[in-house]
């Protein structure tokens, strides 16, 4: 099994990041693995949990890898993520529903890359629906 | 006298933290596959591209380099010399990368095994 590179749900969750913040979808946001030499921050779909088999609603984790030559950049680009998505609620994508979001716990420093920048990982679960709301 | 009856949920909370561990180890491997992906030697990309991850059973994950490629190196390019030690690799083709991308992966995902359990623990309900 190999890596989701182009998971919907995270490259719908990009482009609304992208839509209401300061990202740049394919500047400094982009969906799949870390490539060399790029500095920005690359959403990477986790393993995550079953969906509820009553409701269909999906648990999706997604992890947000920062990859900057400059360390302070990097946290500074996860903090807004985590700003952006921890506990916001009830907002719509272009394909999705999303009732709520979380982050799994604060920025991880993960080493550095094969050009020594600095990898940092913020994972967060995405809580939604497609479509529509649940009334 | 009314019969006094419990109902055990033992069974369904093993299964949930079964699950859960699974669920944890899934991630721990997919991390690693990402972390060992930014590390691995690049030359022409074939042992970058020949990196995979599977989930072979329950509490079984694995993430493997070089079985897809014709030319059997990638254990050679991990480990840095040959298995007897005869001829050490000196210089990796991209700068940065080298020997150990997959251990060092490994381990850094494993020195926060604490990180994942947290994630994922806290979920498990009986």
């Amino acid at each position: 099994m190999s890596n989701a590179i182009d998971n919907p749900i995270v490259r719908d969750i990009c482009h609304f990041l992208a839509d209401y913040s300061s990202f740049t979808m394919r500047e400094d946001l982009f969906v799949g693995e870390i490539p060399r030499d790029t500095d920005g921050v690359y959403a990477i779909a986790d393993p995550s949990p079953e969906p509820d088999k009553e409701t269909g609603i999906i648990y999706q984790d997604v992890s947000f890898w920062s990859r900057y030559t400059n360390d302070a950049t990097g946290w500074d680009k996860l903090a807004e993520i985590y700003n952006f998505f921890d506990r916001r609620h009830h907002y719509a994508t272009d394909q999705y529903f999303i009732h709520f979001s979380h982050a799994l716990g604060q920025p991880e420093d993960m080493d550095r890359d094969a050009q020594n920048a600095k990898l940092i990982k913020l994972s967060v679960m995405f809580i939604l629906n497609r479509d529509s709301n649940i009334s | 006298m009314a019969g006094v009856r419990t109902e055990s949920n033992i069974p369904r909370f093993k299964k949930a933290t079964a699950d859960a561990a699974d669920l944890l180890l899934a991630k721990m491997r997919n991390d690693a596959f990402v972390l060992s992906q930014a590390k691995v030697p690049y030359e022409e990309g074939d042992l970058k591209a020949s990196g995979k991850q599977e989930r072979r059973k329950l509490h079984s994950h694995r993430v493997s380099y070089g079985e897809s490629l014709s030319d059997p190196r990638a254990a050679y390019q991990e480990r840095g010399s040959r298995r007897d030690g005869s001829h050490v690799v000196r210089n990796y083709t991209t700068a940065g990368t080298g020997k150990n991308f997959l251990k060092n992966a490994a381990n850094t995902v494993i020195g926060k095994a604490s990180m994942y359990a947290k994630q994922v623990m806290g979920g498990v309900k009986a």
